[in-house]
């Protein structure tokens, strides 16, 4: 354990880590990332390389952006950690965001994996050559099916630029998961996905045209490389590790030391060559330079048009006003039940009560929104409200405050020890 | 071991029965305490579930699911108020044949047929889940998209009184989702400004607003209404043999019917008692009964709004549609457990499915025993002084807002939601329809636009592709139905709002 005293990494103090850390994937479960994220959290679980829990979210979405710019907002104190791979270089220039690398702390780089060109088995497709030709042939037709900004998407970009004049029709299809089940379904015809991703998700009916690497993957010798093709396009995908900017040096560099020791345990040995995944690791100077190398890479290919898609939201908003209408011309008729409405008399002391008691809620949370202790807080929250609904009788007040007590520390308590967050 | 295995391992482990035991008696009591819906106490409970695994968190949530659908039978019968709303239906028979001298009969035929209608959709669960499932990967986003609509439609048209209003809520709730990062472009929009706003209104703050806080503002309200329990002596509660046999068809045939108006995506336990109930009147002997005492009524008020939940959970776990509000909650559970609803659900975690099932049967038979051994001491715990239990809520909803982010701006947004229900439901708009687009919104959304570039931007696959079509023409009926009626001046029967 280190001591981890930034300038801003909150009160702990200390010694780090002293709470669960939390590793944010921004994709949904069961794709690449997820996979490799588990992966890593089991090897260190089991090795006991950290002293407390280390807990995978998944906030998938916006091609990695949600979860990207989550970590990116949150407190620099190291204990939100973000796994992504190049969509943090490449969402910038798909416009999705006006941030890269640089607005996070870099942390670590581990294993890498190849890429390949799926289509499904039954596809008319044999080589990359000739889905390229027909891409060619007859521009946006062949739909591909991509993460859009994401790496399946560059993939995909580096394909059409190496084999001039081809063009395909790009289709948000989102994570691995979803387009496995899209390809093998005939909604799409071609994708890229990761070597993890595709043994996973072969015996649905996929075949791979292409490994977007240097030489042939050892796991999958029966796949030629592009390159074999007579198509210049080598891609691989390597996991990063991020904490948010400003984040203590030594706490990125203690997580960088639990990584490298993760990576080095037997469970995460056998499960990334079960996985084709090479085990390399970098960090330090060495991460930064392989980062800058992939921005400049990524730069080339530049920005692409924006998607076409319609203005769902100002549909949506013509539907309601139609409905709003529809809504006050059906109740100028008399109806039968409207009578049951006019239930409560206005400005009766309920409704004092009631905005009494909404009034109070508001100021509580304010109160901790602006430093007051969720247990003081409470403390004078729930005696408060309730007197104000027993209408001031004393008979109560002694059993509201032992529910205050029960409350405010029960509830700290469970929060803060049990569950993996904290309080205001 | 297997995947099945493993779900009965985590089952029959001291944990999983004991979650299974405090997920029912909780689910019941608070059932029965008027003022307190499941969706409440699930959406409050579920930031606690957050450090458990996934299995354990689902088989509190759906204990707690099966507990407060049944519990509601007890102030139904007891107080005249249905402690849910799902047991609206109960108070027409329960009530009164209490009121006539026989509260324990009317609490043991309820009971009974609450069993009943649990078991007989759990075998729907176990049976229909996977070939769902199974189906639905055939989906493409056309034909996703269509699905929603047809959910919201059905909604709107069967789930309320006014089909502009529900359609209103289920728009508003649509719009609700939009704010944020869009799914299928990636640009942010409409977050007037504020930067919380990125990540999009989670759906817990907004819940627990809808549903918990909006609650609370009524119960305030009302406050001073006090109503007085009908006793119960030493009656006996576990039911005969005979009544078992005397109420089999009556009970299997408001399970069935409940068990699939649960499937149906969108409307729950309410409308499938209402239709259990209004069938089995249709094939009473003695229909003039209905409403002053029917022990039919009863059974099928009963049997089919338990059928609801398990009905359900299909669509839910085969292809991630919410059957009802609470299955909305259930579904954001699984998300923030890391795990997918869908079709893939079965390829990835079949084990956590198997769990889902098994909890289900298994809280059934606590739900029954809970019911049997302790509904007296229940009973008088719903009259708890609110003056105690408001302050409390009150709590756990902005602690259960703030938990999951971490940040005061959600607090915020469950209290603004919690006017926003309040309000809406003043102005006669249900909030069901509101959490069904707020869920669905975006998945139609993100369907419809992969579509559309798939297809080069045009929308004629929506109708030449066969699924899709007939989901558009259904919805198209459901739509036109209740407008052709109102024309012609007929009175719809659907009677009760969610």
């Amino acid at each position: 354990m280190v001591a981890c005293l930034g300038g801003d990494s909150g009160s702990d103090g200390g010694t780090y880590p002293a709470r669960p850390i939390k590793l944010v994937v921004p994709f949904g479960p069961g794709g690449g990332s997820d996979t490799f994220g588990r992966i890593i959290k089991r090897g260190i679980d089991e090795a006991g390389l950290l002293p407390q829990p280390f807990v995978i979210i998944n906030r998938p979405g916006g091609s990695a952006t949600i979860g990207s710019r989550y970590v990116r907002d949150a407190k620099p104190d190291g204990y939100t950690l973000l796994l992504l791979h190049d969509a943090i270089i490449t969402a910038r220039y798909s416009g999705k965001v006006n941030y890269g690398p640089e607005a996070f702390e870099p942390v670590a780089s581990t294993g890498e994996i190849g890429m390949v060109v799926v289509v499904k088995d039954s596809s008319r497709f044999e080589t990359l050559t000739q889905l390229l030709e027909e891409c060619k042939q007859k521009p946006d037709t062949v739909t591909n099916g991509v993460n859009l900004g994401a790496p399946t998407h560059f993939a995909a970009l580096q394909l059409e630029q190496a084999f001039s004049g081809a063009k395909f029709r790009f289709t948000q299809s989102g994570d691995g998961a979803d387009r496995a089940i899209k390809l093998a379904g005939d909604h799409i015809e071609v994708s890229s996905f990761s070597v993890s991703e595709y043994v996973d998700f072969k015996s649905r009916g996929l075949r791979a045209v292409a490994y977007l690497g240097a030489e042939r993957c050892d796991a999958l010798p029966e796949v030629p490389t592009a390159r074999e093709q007579s198509i210049d396009v080598v891609n691989s995908n390597r996991h990063y590790w991020w904490f948010p900017k400003g984040t203590p040096k030594e706490c990125s560099e203690y997580i960088a030391g639990v990584l490298k020791k993760a990576m080095q345990t037997e469970h995460v040995r056998e499960r990334l060559a079960e996985l084709k995944m090479e085990p390399n690791f970098l960090q330090g100077q060495e991460f930064a330079d392989y980062i800058d190398n992939q921005v400049a890479g990524a730069q080339k290919v530049g920005e692409q048009e924006k998607p076409d898609v319609p203005d769902i939201s100002t549909g949506v908003g013509w539907v309601l006003v139609v409905c709003v209408v529809a809504m006050i011309v059906e109740r100028r008729r008399p109806t039968n039940d409207s009578a049951a409405v006019a239930a409560t008399p206005k400005a009766s002391p309920a409704t004092m009560r009631t905005v009494g008691l909404l009034m109070a809620t508001a100021a509580y949370v304010f109160a901790m929104q602006y430093g007051v202790p969720f247990v003081w807080a409470t403390l004078v929250f729930i005696p408060c409200g309730g007197f104000l609904l027993s209408q001031h009788k004393r008979s109560h007040a002694l059993v509201l405050v032992e529910t205050s007590l029960l409350v405010a520390f029960g509830v700290q308590f469970v929060l803060t020890k049990i569950v993996v967050t904290d309080l205001p | 071991m297997t995947p099945t295995e493993q779900a009965i391992a985590l089952l029959t482990a001291p944990t999983g029965l004991v979650l299974i035991a405090i997920g029912t008696s909780l689910g019941i009591t608070v059932g029965a305490i008027p003022g307190l819906t499941g969706a409440m106490v699930i959406a409050l409970t579920l930031p606690l579930t957050y450090s458990m695994d996934a299995g354990n968190a689902m088989i509190l949530l759906v204990s707690m699911y099966v507990g407060s659908i049944s519990g509601g039978l007890i102030t139904a019968t007891l107080l005249r108020m249905p402690g849910t709303p799902a047991s609206v239906m109960t108070t027409l028979d329960g009530y009164p044949m209490a009121k006539a001298g026989n509260p324990g009969r009317a609490l043991s035929l309820s009971i009974m047929a609450s069993f009943a209608g649990g078991l007989v959709s759990w075998l729907f669960l176990i049976a229909l889940s996977e070939p769902m499932a199974e189906l639905s990967t055939k989906f493409g986003p056309f034909e996703f998209f269509s699905l929603v609509m047809m959910a919201l439609v059905l909604i709107a048209s069967v789930g309320g009184k006014s089909l502009s209003a529900s359609l209103f809520s289920g728009m508003f709730g649509i719009l609700c989702a939009m704010p944020g990062v869009a799914e299928a472009t990636g640009e942010v929009r409409m977050t007037l400004g504020f930067e919380e706003l990125n990540g999009g209104l989670k759906l817990l703050p907004v819940l627990i607003g809808l549903f918990a806080l909006s609650q609370v503002i009524n119960d305030v309200l009302r406050i001073d209404n006090s109503v007085e329990q009908i006793q119960i002596s030493n009656q006996k509660l576990f039911p005969a043999l005979s009544d078992w046999k005397l109420h089999a068809v009556n009970m299997l045939r408001s399970s069935v019917i409940g068990t699939w108006i649960g499937i149906l995506p969108g409307i729950g336990a309410n409308i499938g008692s209402v239709a259990a109930y209004s069938t089995a009147r249709t094939f009473s002997k003695t229909p003039e009964k209905f409403g002053h005492g029917s022990e039919e009524g009863i059974i099928a008020s009963e049997s089919a709004n338990n059928a609801t939940v398990g009905g359900a959970l299909i669509p839910l776990v085969a292809m991630g549609i919410p059957g009802s509000v609470i299955d909305a909650i259930l579904l954001g559970a699984l998300v923030l457990h890391g795990l997918q609803p869908g079709p893939l659900l079965f390829k990835q975690s079949p084990s956590l499915i198997y769990t889902i099932m098994g909890t289900y049967f298994i809280a059934n038979f606590f739900m029954f025993g809970f019911l049997v051994l302790a509904v007296r001491q229940i009973a008088r715990l719903t009259d708890v002084p609110r003056a105690f239990l408001i302050p409390v809520i009150l709590t756990f909803c902005v602690v259960g807002s703030y938990a999951l982010g971490n940040r005061m701006f959600d607090v915020w947004v469950m209290l603004l939601f919690g006017l926003v229900g309040f309000g809406m439901e003043k102005v006669r708009i249900p909030l069901a329809p509101f959490v069904i687009g707020f869920v669905l919104g975006p998945v139609a959304e993100t369907n419809l636009c992969a579509g559309l570039m798939a297809s080069g931007g045009s929308y004629l696959p929506l109708v030449t592709r066969p699924m899709s079509a007939v989901f558009l023409v259904i919805s198209a009926v459901l739509l036109a139905v209740p407008l052709i009626q109102r024309r012609r001046g007929t009175n719809i029967p659907t009677s009760v709002t969610s």
